[in-house]
């Protein structure tokens, strides 16, 4: 019965018609691959090498686009500043996500209830917080430099300070890690609890406990939160959009890479120059995974690996 | 990876064993400190999105002045009556509300005949399909924007939602896919096969037996869906140039206008507002499967 489907002899009108409906169920996704992922990821390496604005022919320019990043004040500038969020961002974020998936991990009361209001701000719009902290940040009538005020501290200006503007937004991001907080829970429950018993019978405390058993175990995910955390930082733009009014104020200061690429391509219109700036970003991600990933032998345990 | 079913039962086998651990340790001050934290924590979490509905309700001279105020002095209700007759506003949440529709329909609809294919079907070549599949989601995205463009460009699709609602009816998506296909797998094959004995085809057999039991797992895809499509600001920001094409993202980032002075604030808070409850409602009731989704695929969509 299980091999009828596969094993009917071909020409037999039946297979033929559950063939046909096999490719018709399939057929949404062959042809979106083609269309919208296929056909564009190759076209965008075409246009790479191309000057093109829409309404010309693409001229081929060789490595023009690629040097021209060289002495684009514009590309550094976006490339230090998405730096800067990715370094603020991803361990910072990590951290605090561990700190509380290991206090909703011990015996509390309605850990369903205190995971909802942990996991909340992670749903809501990049676009509405963003809203909410320029006005909690908000250099005249904000609580945050009311609250500096209190305690004699002159505050900064925030998002509309050169300085200040970018990691006013790296702070606006430990503040969505509801994710890696779901993440590193579900981790922190395959941790077998005789483990930690174990350190107990060897005098050990909280911190040994930490130490020899939680990070080790959790290892691999902390390694794979680290790295979907670096793909998605270096593609930072809402939050930028919003705080930046949309052109990187104060002084580019909060222009990012994806900033810049949306700016280059949908209002300078320079399309090829724009894909060339996404294959940069693409290798330069997949560059740093890789580098991670490399360095994770040295500090990533799994336990299938037993010593 | 592991499907649905089995992170329950790993998630209920962890829960009984720091039950366990907890009963043998329960001091009373370190149970104190740990609740004082986690107030403290959730006090961070919750304090500033009651700070957006208390600010949405002031006026706007309470919003500019220099004050610590949660709650406003008089709430201002009038803020939101404003809102819900000002016609941007209410053609931004249609809108919203339009594409997402379309969004979820297309998408789960395609998507899970998707995945049935591939876990349901044995074809000629499944697997090698599936492996191309899977492998899509190293494409890089940023890289398929400008080409897309030109493309409905071409198409003269710009300043229409086409290029939002459109693609999601061809599947779009690999995670979502895997997600459902490790659902459909775990459902047992004997179930088809005595459909198909009772005459059933392979389309009845998904619609009919495969869809209804799936339902977990197609909760979770809409609910990250419709988050994501709901919040989503760089598709509609490249395609509806338009101001009355705009969705609830464009439309409060516009309001928000920080060179302003006096900015508004409470109109801004009061759309912001608006725009997340229905994200908050879904989270609320369907709480699940997010969860669940996260656990599985790893990330939020």
């Amino acid at each position: 019965m299980r091999t009828r489907l596969l094993r009917l002899p071909k020409l037999s009108p039946m297979a033929r018609r559950e063939a046909l409906i096999f490719y018709l169920c399939i057929s949404p996704w062959i042809i979106g691959f083609l269309v919208f992922l296929a056909y564009p990821v190759f076209r965008s390496l075409f246009l790479a090498f191309h000057h093109y604005r829409i309404g010309h022919a693409p001229v081929w320019n060789g490595l023009d686009n690629f040097r021209h990043m060289a002495d684009d004040p514009l590309f550094s500038k976006s490339f230090g500043v998405t730096l800067e969020y990715v370094i603020g961002s991803v361990p910072g974020s990590n951290i605090i996500a561990l700190g509380i998936a290991m206090l909703l991990a011990q015996k509390i009361r309605g850990v369903g209830v205190w995971r909802t209001i942990y996991f909340l701000p992670s749903v809501v719009s990049i676009v509405a917080i963003s809203v909410l902290w320029s006005y909690v940040f908000n250099p005249q009538y904000g609580i945050v430099n009311n609250l500096l005020d209190m305690i004699g501290i002159k505050g900064p200006g925030w998002y509309t300070s050169e300085t200040w503007a970018m990691p006013t937004i790296v702070l606006i991001s430990w503040w969505m890690v509801g994710t890696q907080i779901i993440i590193y829970l579900a981790g922190l429950k395959g941790i077998p609890q005789e483990y930690y018993e174990a350190v107990e019978v060897d005098g050990g405390g909280p911190w040994s406990k930490f130490r020899h058993i939680t990070i080790p175990l959790l290892s691999p995910v902390i390694f794979f939160n680290m790295v979907m955390g670096f793909i998605g930082a270096f593609q930072v733009f809402d939050a930028a959009w919003i705080l930046g009014s949309g052109s990187g104020r104060p002084n580019n200061a909060t222009l990012t890479y994806m900033l810049n690429l949306y700016k280059q391509a949908f209002e300078f219109g320079n399309l090829g120059y724009a894909s060339a700036l996404a294959w940069v970003l693409f290798v330069v991600i997949m560059g740093l995974t890789a580098l991670v990933l490399r360095s994770s032998a040295l500090w990533v345990y799994y336990e299938t690996e037993k010593k | 990876m592991a499907s649905p079913t089995q992170a329950r039962n790993t998630a209920d086998l962890g829960r009984q064993d720091f039950i366990r651990l907890a009963r043998r340790s329960a001091r009373p001050l370190r149970k104190v400190l740990l609740y004082t934290v986690l107030v403290l924590g959730s006090l961070f979490f919750l304090f500033p999105l009651a700070w957006m509905a208390g600010t949405s309700l002031k006026t706007i001279d309470e919003v500019g002045r220099s004050q610590l105020n949660l709650l406003p002095a008089d709430p201002q209700w009038i803020n939101y009556d404003k809102l819900l007759h000002e016609e941007a506003f209410y053609r931004a949440y249609i809108n919203s509300t339009f594409i997402v529709t379309l969004v979820l329909i297309g998408t789960v609809t395609s998507v899970s005949l998707v995945a049935f294919s591939f876990s349901r079907l044995e074809w000629k070549g499944r697997n090698v399909v599936f492996a191309m599949m899977m492998s899509t989601l190293m494409l890089p995205y940023q890289a398929t924007l400008v080409p897309q463009y030109v493309m409905f460009n071409k198409l003269s699709w710009i300043r229409t939602f086409n290029p939002i609602t459109l693609p999601g009816f061809f599947a779009g998506g690999a995670a979502l896919i895997f997600l459902l296909r490790q659902f459909m797998m775990s459902i047992p094959k004997e179930l088809d096969e005595a459909a198909m004995i009772d005459g059933a085809n392979p389309l009845q057999i998904w619609w009919l037996i495969i869809m209804p039991l799936s339902r977990p797992a197609v909760a979770t895809i809409s609910v990250f869906l419709f988050v994501g499509q709901w919040n989503n600001l760089m598709m509609p920001l490249i395609y509806l140039q338009k101001p009355a094409l705009y969705t609830l993202p464009i439309y409060v980032a516009q309001k928000l206008n920080l060179q302003e002075v006096p900015l508004p604030w409470q109109d801004v808070m009061a759309a912001s507002v608006l725009f997340v409850i229905p994200v908050l409602v879904v989270f609320l009731f369907a709480q699940r499967y997010f969860i669940e989704g996260i656990t599985t695929t790893g990330s939020k969509g």
